[in-house]
């Protein structure tokens, strides 16, 4: 699976938001979500999301090991992390994020869930699509 | 009994002390009143009381999110806004989508009163616990695009910012309140009280998890609710255009308010209508918070070399700032809609105003000397000015400012005969006189005239336009269902577009909520709210009754003078016969008074009192 | 000879009410092309009703011939913001 974003579909929706939230975390609460959808307004008035798009750039950063790759994604460990905060700080897209009800960052573990529930089809499995499925 | 789906919690903040006060939400007021307009209604029904004046310290504005608001389910950024009417002087709400109300819920709040007033500028600042009423000097006269691009820059993009312009500060009766780049909470003035208290804005950020009763079940039924709307057939189709779609469709009908008002049909239609904007303006399809069918549509335009942006227009300022002027080009209409959003007015009232301006003019009612200069239908300039100046209040803009009835009224000269208003607040987008569940609606709307308790144009068509019976019945279930979504904070639009069915609304919400409403309970919230609704008017508004809901002459003594409806008006023996039958089936007497039995089985044993019920 | 073609009505939105059967799906069948506004006829609805209506996902005016087996969907009006 290789998360991509579209351009030009995305309505600013958020649906992808409060789809990962409920996937990962079981919660109504966009703000845990592992993308996020950015608007560029009033001009030129268009939106874009970010997505994880499984770079490393995390995993390179961290001290303690604990950001691993595991079945073609990285996770972090939320018991090794010690909380530093170098993979938000390394991570190129902005997309390694955290919260106040969580001591260690999260980040996308590539479920697919929000692929399947964006409106628009702005978000997309590019291997998926590659392979004709 | 904990809450579930909501936030439990209404804020109180009073800007003139700068001080804050948070209580437990009430459970008695979530099961009768669920949220959204529902709260708005009881709220200031028990805490404004009669004989306060709108624009001053003891009205209080109202915003209420709904128990389905910001969770994962189709459609459910809406948020409700309410205060005394400066513009009617009785009850007023509007709904406003974007991603405002789900912000408020994720700070930990279902509703936020405002009460008291500042003595200068201020916004009020919401950060989950922070609570601080912050000064707004520099923001202070600044439109509302620049007045969120400056709380956005400051605070962080993450901030929801709902604020007024310089309509709402000056005290122009009909201002909106703004957010998100093109969302409005438009109609009744809403925007008038906040500027009456001086707050320009709320900037809300919010992080916290909305708890739900059954988040298992609540996640697989969002995706089931997604899922069914995706499988709608046309489901990507009938967005793009939004609902600008319908324009040429409500010519069509002879339904297009043209030349303020005096018919039904524009000539220029299709140069304003949903595939002109695409063509020509279109630059996103925006959405408000977890729709699947984006109906905002962000537009660029260039008039004179010079770029602007606005999210429309859509169809209610198609027709209000298009056909109604006689504007025929949309670059044009979407132009005068930038300027209302940026200057805070609302585009509806806005629009009528300003036709009837125009007409009044044209007959000789007030001239040039008191307009300031020449004005005409169709020409953008003479529209821009008179919005400006309204925003202002400065010239004939400090009439203007005051909504077609006070004009009507003070500038006589049969004035009076034709202004475009229900109960003192403007027309919206059809011209009813073929139409009479339509006209009915716009009667017998809590706000004045306004689609949004009933629409029912097709009906009409459906069932005979010439039709009087049954009518009555149709807005009756309408005022039931379509408020219903403002109270639950959810947006009716799928409903009525892709025809997503009402029953997955009942479904989820004991999933939310752990209430077990059937989607009859829920409806019958809606009726106790609509009658409540009528009651603050019978005490707030003096000589409330039947008279208040008839519209000016030429609205049922003027032919329809051209296109598919012409010839056609509904005589006001007609109209009576429609308002009798309506009385009737709602449980109201023949001044439109709810009876003391319909009172007492809806759960309001206090309002019979009050408003003298028999 | 006559080739006939079965056209796939679906209604969209709450114009379904005022369609006889009140479904989402009804199957026409044709043995000579026919306009949508004709079709809608058949349907027992007015097309005067609809706002506007899709041949295999094409926008197409009511007055359109429909000449084969497609899929025909028809769009209530929208009732502004």
């Amino acid at each position: 699976m290789k998360l991509k974003f579209k351009e030009g579909l995305c309505s600013g929706c958020r649906v992808c938001e409060a789809a990962c939230a409920m996937a990962v975390f079981g919660e109504e609460n966009p703000k845990k979500a592992a993308l996020r959808v950015r608007g560029h307004f009033p001009a030129p008035g268009t939106y874009d999301v970010a997505v994880c798009d499984q770079c490393g750039e995390c995993a390179e950063a961290c001290p303690v090991e604990a950001i691993k790759k595991v079945d073609g994604h990285y996770e972090v460990n939320a018991e090794e992390c010690t909380g530093c905060l170098l993979c938000v700080e390394a991570c190129p897209r902005g997309v390694m994020f955290t919260h106040r009800d969580r001591e260690a960052p999260f980040k996308c573990t590539l479920c697919g869930t929000c692929i399947e529930f964006c409106p628009r089809g702005a978000l997309v499995d590019e291997e998926a699509m590659e392979r004709g499925a | 009994m904990a809450l579930e789906g909501y936030a439990g919690c209404l804020l109180r903040v009073d800007p003139g002390t700068k001080t804050a006060r948070k209580d437990p939400l009430d459970p008695g007021l979530a099961k009768d009143f669920l949220g959204g307009r529902g709260f708005v209604a009881k709220l200031l029904y028990d805490e404004v009381p009669p004989g306060t004046d709108p624009l001053g310290p003891e009205n209080k504005v109202i915003i209420a999110t709904g128990p389905l608001s910001g969770l994962f389910l189709p459609a459910c950024g809406k948020v409700a806004f309410g205060a005394k009417s400066p513009l009617t002087g009785g009850y007023g709400d509007s709904n406003m989508g974007g991603h405002f109300g789900p912000e408020v819920k994720y700070a930990g709040y279902d509703a936020i009163v405002i009460e008291g007033a500042s003595p200068k500028p201020c916004y009020i600042f919401i950060d989950d616990d922070r609570v601080e009423v912050r000064d707004a000097a520099r923001l202070w006269g600044k439109g509302s695009f620049e007045t969120e691009a400056a709380l956005k820059a400051e605070l962080g993009e993450d901030f929801q910012v709902a604020s007024i312009g310089p309509a709402g500060e000056n005290g122009c009766l009909y201002a909106c309140i703004s957010h998100d780049w093109g969302r409005q909470a438009g109609r009744t003035g809403v925007g008038t009280v906040l500027g009456a208290k001086k707050v320009k804005a709320l900037a809300v950020r919010g992080s916290k998890t909305i708890r739900v009763a059954d988040p298992q079940g609540a996640f697989a039924k969002g995706k089931e609710m997604f899922r069914a709307c995706f499988a709608k057939p046309g489901f990507k189709e009938w967005m793009t255009q939004g609902t600008a779609g319908v324009t040429d469709w409500v010519n069509e009908m002879g339904a297009f308010p043209t030349r303020d008002f005096s018919t039904g049909y524009f000539e220029g239609h299709k140069k304003i209508n949903g595939q002109a904007l695409l063509d020509k303006i279109w630059v996103t399809h925006k959405g408000c918070f977890c729709c699947p069918i984006p109906c905002g549509k962000y537009s660029r335009g260039v008039l004179d070399g010079k770029e602007f942006y606005v999210e429309g227009p859509e169809y209610e300022s198609i027709a209000l700032l298009g056909g109604n002027l006689m504007l025929d080009d949309i670059t044009e209409v979407a132009y005068a809609n930038h300027v209302c959003d940026d200057l805070g007015i609302d585009t509806i009232s806005g629009g009528a105003v300003v036709g009837f301006a125009l007409e009044c003019f044209e007959r000789g009612i007030i001239g040039a000397r008191e307009v300031g200069r020449e004005v005409r239908f169709g020409d953008l300039e003479s529209v821009v000015y008179l919005l400006e100046h309204i925003a202002r209040r400065e010239g004939i803009g400090e009439a203007l400012s005051l909504g077609v009835k006070r004009c009507a009224e003070r500038w006589g000269r049969g004035a009076e005969r034709f202004a475009p208003h229900v109960k003192g607040m403007e027309f919206s987008g059809y011209e009813s006189r073929w139409a009479p569940a339509m006209m009915l609606a716009y009667m017998t709307a809590d706000i004045g005239a306004h689609h949004n308790r009933a629409w029912a144009i097709t009906f009409d068509a459906a069932v005979g336009r010439d039709k009087l019976e049954g009518k009555a019945a149709k807005v009756i279930e309408l005022q039931h269902i379509r408020p219903l979504f403002d109270a639950l904070g959810l947006c009716r639009l799928p409903w009525v577009e892709i025809a997503f069915e009402l029953q997955h609304y009942a479904d989820i919400f004991p999933l939310i909520t752990g209430i077990p409403y059937t989607w009859d309970d829920l409806l019958g919230v809606s009726e106790r709210v609509f009658n409540l609704t009528r009651a603050f008017n019978f005490r707030h508004v003096p000589g409330f009754g039947r008279g208040f809901d008839y519209p000016a002459p030429r609205f049922y003594e003027d032919p329809v003078p051209s296109g598919p409806a012409q010839g056609k008006v509904i005589g006001r023996d007609k109209l009576d016969f429609l308002l009798d039958d309506y009385y009737k089936l709602r449980g109201w007497d023949e001044d439109g008074r709810p009876a003391a039995k319909t009172l007492k089985r809806l759960g309001l044993d206090a309002v019979v009192a009050d408003i003298g019920a028999k | 000879m006559t080739a006939v073609f079965v056209v796939t009505c679906r209604v969209l939105g709450h114009v379904r009410e005022y369609v006889p059967g009140n479904r989402e799906v009804y199957e026409v069948t044709l043995e000579r092309p026919e306009t949508i506004a004709q079709i809608v006829g058949r349907l027992g609805s007015d097309p005067a009703l609809f706002v506007s209506a899709l041949i295999d996902g094409q926008a197409r005016l009511k007055d359109f011939l429909v000449e084969r087996a497609c899929e025909l969907v028809l769009v209530s009006p929208a009732a502004g913001g």
